[in-house]
């Protein structure tokens, strides 16, 4: 992908419209029937439910590009919902080859070269179905959400939405969706001042008439090496940690994991749009309490408490994840 | 190795004629960031003219980043030694490091045993199957005593990447739930990095 970060931005932009102008007459018949009117009478809330639900229950396949700083990157990706769960496949353009082929909450991560299948499973302590559209409404506590203009997205008919954090804790994003599918073809992370700090686009994308095949690794993994990541649930109570997200993140999952170093205990929230996790690891005898380098939105703070070191991650800006850490209490057992 | 690993003598840096070992003590202690100013410009002057000296000191370099990352020591290949050492005698100003931030000192182990030994760690460490997990003493009892070459891993592009950053986003994308793209978008954002288990 090196002539893509060559090339740069304002390239790939013009590829992405020629790229998906021949979908677009496709797009506009379908706009003309589906979207029009109804997608005119829409609330901001509406068009956010619309947007969770037509990630979870469409097909459609296409190449993503992600942009963060001056870091360009293509994957193509390729999503299909049986009627129960859903299934996808990955494909990074760049790099050491790689996929990731997830089916519900369960993704298989392919290493060609050392022909190693790592599988990564998420264990919930007790199964609920997502994030559906409750959280829209626990979304609006903390972000304004407005529609604004209309504009043409790589042939497609978007609605662009305007989401504003009410406090500075967190990130503010920009929308653009298909009108007619509900689809999210654009989506950029801004900062207070507006500037925006990653960015994820379809450079092409196709709704519907996805082939299954095209789920199916690209190697034959017969005879790899089968490994998988144990998490095993936790509550971090009984662990004797209390931790203070800000206000509307709320817990995913608390789970003992496998970390680089040993074993961690990792605790993830989500305020329907941003998400950080806490990880908490015995402390080496170097550990210090520091902001670890920033990448785009995501920021990341280490604190060295007692004989452990809380690590916040997450897309939040630098002063929220340095306050998680320093919110983490131990508690008595 | 060095009999009092943990008070290297300091001495050594303005001595002209110090042997190689006394000198990689000093390289030590200027990567650690515990030289004062004099010190400091000694090595540096003598590094802006001495190949052996500036090879020594990008190999110590190398050896600190195999230990802390193998995706950084992927970075590293022959060419990059010889690449870099040409680097540093053009420029030998870039070597100044005395406001550094105190690193944990994973070199001094390995002094002054330096050359191969050095050379043998350093081979070791790029294709280092696992991180924190494995002892400075379990790399060292491994080294073979005339190293092969191994396989150049391709350098990946380089970009600012913090390798510590870089496994905790890994693990955070495992259980991040994008709840407006598709579930992989977290993968789309690291995909260029490592998978936590590699090498595990």
């Amino acid at each position: 992908m090196q002539f893509v970060r060559l090339l740069g931005w304002r390239w790939i932009t013009s590829a992405i419209v020629l790229l998906a102008f021949v979908s677009a007459a496709q797009s506009q018949a379908r706009s003309a029937t589906a979207g029009g009117d109804a997608a005119d009478a829409r609330s901001p809330e509406q068009w956010l439910q619309i947007v969770q639900q037509a990630a979870r229950r469409l097909d459609y396949s296409g190449t993503m590009v992600y942009q963060q700083g001056s870091e360009v990157r293509m994957s193509k990706i390729v999503h299909v919902f049986d009627g129960q769960v859903s299934h996808e496949r990955l494909q990074p353009m760049d790099g050491r080859p790689r996929e990731f082929i997830r089916r519900a909450d369960e993704v298989k991560c392919l290493i060609p070269e050392a022909r190693r299948v790592v599988i990564e499973r998420k264990t919930r302590a007790e199964s609920f179905p997502g994030l559906a559209a409750a959280t829209t409404a626990e979304l609006l506590q903390h972000y304004t959400v407005r529609t604004v203009d209309r504009e043409r997205v790589g042939g497609f008919d978007c609605q662009v939405l305007e989401i504003k954090p009410r406090q500075g804790d967190r990130y503010g994003y920009r929308l653009w969706v298909d009108r007619a599918s509900g689809l999210l073809l654009r989506s950029q992370t801004l900062n207070e001042r507006g500037e925006v700090l990653e960015q994820m686009a379809f450079a092409d994308v196709r709704v519907g008439g996805v082939d299954r095949e095209q789920l199916k690794p690209s190697w034959p993994t017969e005879g790899w090496k089968v490994d998988e990541v144990a998490h095993r649930p936790v509550d971090l109570r009984e662990q004797g940690w209390r931790l203070s997200p800000p206000s509307g993140f709320k817990p995913l999952y608390a789970v003992r994991r496998p970390m680089a170093a040993g074993q961690a205990l990792q605790a993830v929230y989500s305020d329907g749009l941003a998400s950080l996790s806490v990880f908490i690891e015995p402390a080496a005898e170097s550990s210090a309490s520091e902001a670890l380098p920033q990448r785009g939105p995501i920021n990341a703070y280490a604190r060295r408490l007692g004989d452990s070191v809380v690590t916040v991650v997450g897309e939040i800006p630098a002063e929220t994840a340095q306050a998680v850490a320093n919110g983490a209490e131990r508690i008595g057992r | 190795m060095n009999s009092d690993p943990v008070n290297p003598s300091r001495n050594v840096v303005s001595t002209e004629s110090a042997g190689g070992d006394e000198f990689a003590q000093g390289l030590s202690c200027l990567l650690d960031g515990e030289l004062d100013g004099a010190e400091c410009r000694a090595l540096v002057e003598r590094l802006g003219h001495d190949e052996h000296a500036c090879r020594q000191w990008v190999l110590l370099n190398c050896v600190g980043d195999a230990m802390r990352s193998a995706d950084v020591a992927s970075f590293h290949s022959h060419g990059f030694v010889a690449r870099v050492s040409e680097a540093l005698q053009r420029e030998p100003t870039v070597l100044a490091p005395a406001a550094l931030p105190r690193r944990p000192s994973v070199r001094r182990w390995l002094l002054p045993g330096a050359g191969a030994a050095v050379a043998a760690a350093v081979l070791i460490g790029v294709g280092l199957p696992s991180r924190q997990s494995l002892s400075p003493e379990t790399t060292v009892a491994r080294a073979p005593a005339a190293p092969t070459p191994t396989a150049v891993v391709a350098p990946a592009a380089v970009i600012d990447r913090s390798p510590r950053l870089e496994r905790y986003l890994a693990a955070h994308r495992e259980l991040a739930e994008p709840t407006l793209m598709p579930h992989s978008t977290p993968y789309v954002r690291t995909s260029g990095a490592m998978l936590l288990q590699e090498g595990r």
